[in-house]
């Protein structure tokens, strides 16, 4: 623990303390969790940047069926690599205490495929054939009803697809969100 | 104010123009020279409409370059109209507030911060996260905020919280702080110094805000069980771990309650020694620990040997007098548990009920947003939920599908006289276990000293049934049908509950109307039973239970390659693996925590024992969980459940109160044990003893007329009133929300006549430079006349009507390109295009 510790200075931890949800001992833990993923990489360079395929390596994202769009949404370099910081930004936003404001917008990022800030029909079915799994039992005319109902709940405003502002209305109508958007540390 | 941002509004505006616009001449020449990159299907970059149009990247290069500043400019009022509006609607509101405590600025500061600033000024199509431009402009919009930009701590708080909740990389955010820092001490050096007064305030508010800070990562430290949840959550997701989480709160007040009583109550006790008149040594045999009778009866566990004369702990000091600490430790306990659970109830109920409330509209949207449990971290778990999900759309698909029954008179009837049949089945089952238990009480209980096993016949009986009513329900659940499961579940619930509290209600009548010699100590009895009944629901709810779901998973993996051969019936039925039963267990715990409550009176170290059993049943259920049992199928919204065992603890912690409260005013105390010993009446203790009182006295007479039942009656009428009140409230709100949604289709309704007719208008001109600053200023005008217009309530929704612009509905399809998300204004310049390549 006192190796660890000797990696980061008071002030750094200070910083992230300011700039995240967590506490210093919280920093220190997901740092430990990050270096499980890749030991000598980390070990060199604290704040190495660690490529999509090491990180997905991670319990939580491996089974997660979006895992790749998150690395991509908290990438710096917006190519999916991952430093320590987007690490643990991506764990202070899951964490519990990010507001539900915070959450939805990354949701809203992570479920734009196409990064047009609007969750248009492609992302849509997207979504769903990935929360399936791809199962060819759900087929696409299901997909498509599905879509269409979706939009006829959501869509106040008619234009075929859902603005930020559409799906955090939904969001703050749901309680479930804020349990199911967490991933533990 | 509104000068001010009408102002800074337009001179973003006009920079923004210009830097977009060279910007875009810039990337328009590099993409030229990088040639042309083939189709792309990405929407939102002008210079790729360019390149699908055309066709010809290199010819129209000075055209399309003039084009692209022409383009660039409508299409930069559009995003940056979104920015001003959105920095707009943020700042009147801010401006709105009266008050400028922290709290509302806290709320509208943080709450409402335009996170969507970057998105809507990156037109290029590429989500460029990080540049400078984004820092500044955040940096600029909190700047203008004047509580954050003090030079004073509890600002600074206000700041690091504000940057905290910018949705943005750790590297754009250390930037900001350090501009607002800058910011903050260029102004704060032409300040005055600050008086005695505000720095020994700022300070202390400081020093709060450390503490408390202390305090939470000291309770983080020492979450229990940091280990266990974390494998729950990983490989069973967050519905189950919920229970785990309610087991863990009731431990942890438990452990509480302990502490106090233990401190208070019991330490005394057994330092001043024991002080039974005839104490009988009686040898101590294994049995007692399951009876509670013997050598436990007259040790501290129960009432009965309380002393009641005050003592001296330290020899000097005050006296300590135990009677009166009994009193207050357990009463103040109960009152403050009480307030406890039912303020973190109340917020239970709003988070889940009321604001959720709107949430039957939108139920696939918010299946489909919120199924995924990002907590689950194994390949098995993730298969389940993968299923489950898709179980559950193909469900909606099929209700939807379903053409709607046409319920028949008759089968209506039929369906209403199978459901009264069977609440009337659990009615007759509900009274005749009861009269069955007060028959069994009458038999045994009028000994009254066990020393046999005979003591556990009736918790034993009380036990027993409440398992084997489980089963019952199950039965009666398959044989009426309900058509949501949800409803099937809740009413399973309320009859579980009815049930527990038959069973204590039952005992409890007894235990005070049974007459009872002078010389026992009913109250101590009543203490022994409760013990008993709680050592045996251990052994029956929980060992004995556990024991059957093991033999029926050994079963399952003996024999459930035959339970499949043979579908549906009852062979199948037992050698499934055994579900893992969320509301039973959760049952449980309420129906133990309302004995202990109710038994704290009678036998402190009640507590403890109930610790204990949390503790075990803590491990015993992990280890069913994730070696024997299989997670349920179908779960249910579990927010909704959660606050529904709230709601049955606290009524039963309300009965419990009432009961006691009974107890205290109007049963007679026994005269020869116990800490009450002389007064007739509990109460009498205290307010004798405590407040001096006498009978004649005025607040006892205020007292007196207080409880009269009218005035309790008029008190009661008017908290029907109030809830009358805000309950029309509510709904003319919903009503209002109903309109208010109305009116959005209805203005993008409006903004495609007008960008219809203005295509029109456009098309019917000559296409010279003049008539494209023309075009460009009669854009501007309307699209200024929407930006200063009257119509403010343009400003206050932040829906996508502005963003209405880049996607219109799909009928004005002419150019369909990618289908979902060509932009109305591009089309509307490729239709300039198009015209003007042609001349």
């Amino acid at each position: 623990m006192g190796q660890v510790k000797s990696q980061f200075s008071e002030d750094e931890l200070q910083d992230y303390e300011d700039l995240t949800y967590f506490t210093k001992k919280e920093i220190l833990y997901a740092h430990k969790k990050f270096k499980n993923l890749a030991p000598e990489k980390v070990g060199h360079n604290k704040n190495a940047k660690l490529s999509m395929s090491k990180v997905l390596e991670y319990p939580e994202l491996k089974a997660n069926p979006f895992g790749d769009r998150i690395c991509k949404v908290f990438s710096s370099s917006n190519d999916g690599d991952i430093t320590f910081e987007d690490f643990l930004d991506m764990m202070s936003v899951f964490s519990d205490a990010a507001p539900k404001s915070v959450k939805a917008e990354h949701a809203f990022r992570i479920y734009d495929f196409d990064g047009d800030d609007m969750i248009g029909r492609n992302d849509l079915k997207q979504v769903i054939q990935r929360l399936v799994d791809y199962n060819s039992d759900l087929g696409h005319n299901d997909i498509d009803q599905l879509i269409n109902n979706i939009l006829e709940e959501a869509d106040l405003d008619d234009d075929g697809a859902l603005s930020f502002a559409e799906f955090e209305h939904i969001i703050d109508k749901s309680s479930d969100f804020i349990n199911s958007f967490r991933i533990r540390l | 104010m509104a000068r001010h941002r009408a102002v800074l509004s337009d001179a973003t505006f006009h920079c923004e123009v210009n830097e977009v616009g060279n910007r875009r001449q810039q990337q328009q020449q590099q993409q030229q020279t990088d040639g042309n990159d083939g189709i792309m299907s990405r929407a939102r970059s002008e210079e790729d409409k360019i390149e699908v149009v055309t066709d010809e990247p290199l010819e129209g290069n000075v055209l399309s370059s003039v084009e692209d500043q022409f383009q660039s400019g409508p299409a930069v009022v559009g995003a940056n109209v979104s920015f001003s509006q959105s920095f707009r609607r943020w700042s009147s509101n801010f401006g709105r507030s009266v008050k400028n405590n922290k709290r509302t600025v806290y709320n509208k500061t943080i709450r409402l911060m335009p996170s969507r600033i970057q998105k809507t000024l990156s037109i290029d199509g590429d989500l460029i996260t990080t540049s400078a431009s984004d820092v500044d402009h955040i940096t600029m919009e909190l700047g203008q905020r004047e509580q954050l930009m003090e030079d004073n701590p509890i600002a600074e708080q206000l700041r690091i919280e504000t940057i905290k909740s910018i949705a943005h990389k750790i590297s754009t955010k250390r930037a900001i702080r350090e501009q607002l820092s800058q910011t903050v001490n260029r102004r704060a050096t032409r300040a005055k110094s600050i008086g005695l007064l505000r720095r020994y305030r700022y300070s202390a508010k400081l020093y709060a805000a450390r503490t408390a800070k202390l305090l939470q990562s000291v309770v983080t430290n020492f979450e229990l069980f940091y280990g266990s949840m974390k494998q729950i959550e990983g490989h069973f997701g967050s519905r189950i771990s919920a229970y785990f989480k309610f087991l863990r709160r009731l431990l942890v007040l438990n452990l509480v309650l302990l502490l106090f009583i233990v401190s208070f109550v019991v330490f005394p006790q057994l330092l001043a020694g024991s002080d039974t008149v005839g104490a009988q040594e009686t040898a101590f045999h294994l049995r007692d620990l399951f009876t509670g009778e013997g050598y436990l009866s007259d040790s501290v566990l129960y009432y009965g040997s309380y002393s009641n004369r005050s003592f001296t702990l330290v020899p000097g000091t005050a006296e300590y007098s135990l009677p009166h600490a009994y009193f207050l430790t357990i009463t103040i306990l109960s009152l403050a548990t009480f307030v406890v659970v039912s303020v973190s109830m109340g917020r239970a109920y709003r988070i889940s009920f009321i604001e959720s409330s709107a949430t039957v509209q939108n139920i696939l949207t918010h299946k489909i947003v919120c199924s995924w449990d990002y907590g689950i971290a194994n390949a098995k778990a993730a298969r389940l939920k993968h299923a489950t999900i898709l179980n559950e759309l193909r469900d909606y698909l099929a209700e939807r599908n379903r053409a709607p029954a046409v319920v028949g008179r008759w089968q209506r009837l039929r369906a209403d006289a199978l459901h009264t049949a069977a609440h009337l089945t659990v009615l007759a089952v509900i009274s005749a276990v009861g009269a069955c238990l007060w028959a069994l009480l009458v038999r045994f209980g009028s000994t009254d000293h066990f020393r046999t096993w005979a003591a556990l016949y009736v918790s034993v009986v009380a036990n027993g049934t409440l398992g084997a009513f489980g089963y019952v329900c199950q039965l009666l659940g398959r044989l009426e049908h309900y058509r949501q499961t949800a409803t099937q579940l809740n009413i399973n619930l309320l009859r579980h509950f009815l049930l527990q509290l038959t069973i204590v209600g039952v005992l409890l009548a007894y235990w005070l109307t049974r007459p009872h010699p002078p010389t026992v100590c009913w109250e101590t009895l009543i203490g022994q039973e409760l013990y008993r009944l709680l050592v045996v629901d251990f052994f029956i709810a929980i060992v004995l239970q556990g024991a059957i779901r093991g033999v029926r998973y050994l079963l399952h993996t003996q024999y459930g390659s035959e339970g499949r051969k043979r579908e549906g019936t009852l062979a199948q039925l037992l050698l499934t693996p055994p579900p893992f039963c969320i509301e039973t267990h959760s049952l449980g715990l309420v129906y133990n925590q309302t004995l202990v409550w109710f038994g704290v009176l009678f036998a402190p170290l009640l507590v403890l024992l109930v610790a204990l059993k949390l503790l075990l049943t803590f491990y015993i259920n992990k280890f069913e969980l994730i070696y024997l049992c299989q997670p349920p199928v179908r779960l249910w919204r579990s927010s909704q459940t959660q606050t529904l065992f709230l709601v049955l603890v606290f009524v039963s912690l309300f009965g419990v109160l009432l009961t006691h409260g009974y107890l205290i005013m109007q049963v007679p105390v026994t005269d020869t044990c116990g800490p009450f010993r002389g007064t007739q009446y509990m109460y009498q203790l205290f307010m004798q003893g405590i407040l001096k009182l006498r009978e004649e006295h005025l607040f006892w007479r205020v007292f007196v007329y207080i409880t009269k039942p009218a005035i309790i009656g008029g008190v009661l009428l008017t908290m029907g009133v109030a809830t009358y009140y805000l309950r029309a409230k509510s709904r003319a709100q919903i009503a209002k929300v109903k309109l208010l949604k109305e009116l959005l289709c209805m203005e993008a309704k409006d903004k495609e006549f007008l960008l219809a007719n203005l295509s029109k208008v456009a098309r019917g001109k000559e296409c010279t430079e003049h008539a494209q600053q023309q075009l460009a200023e009669r854009i501007e005008l309307v699209a200024g006349a929407r930006l200063n217009g009257t119509a403010d309530k343009y400003y206050t929704d932040p829906c996508a009507t502005w963003r209405y612009e880049d996607s219109p509905r799909r009928a004005v399809d002419e150019h369909p390109l990618d289908g979902s998300s060509c932009s109305g204004y591009q089309r509307f310049e490729d239709d300039e295009q198009l015209r003007m390549r042609r001349t």
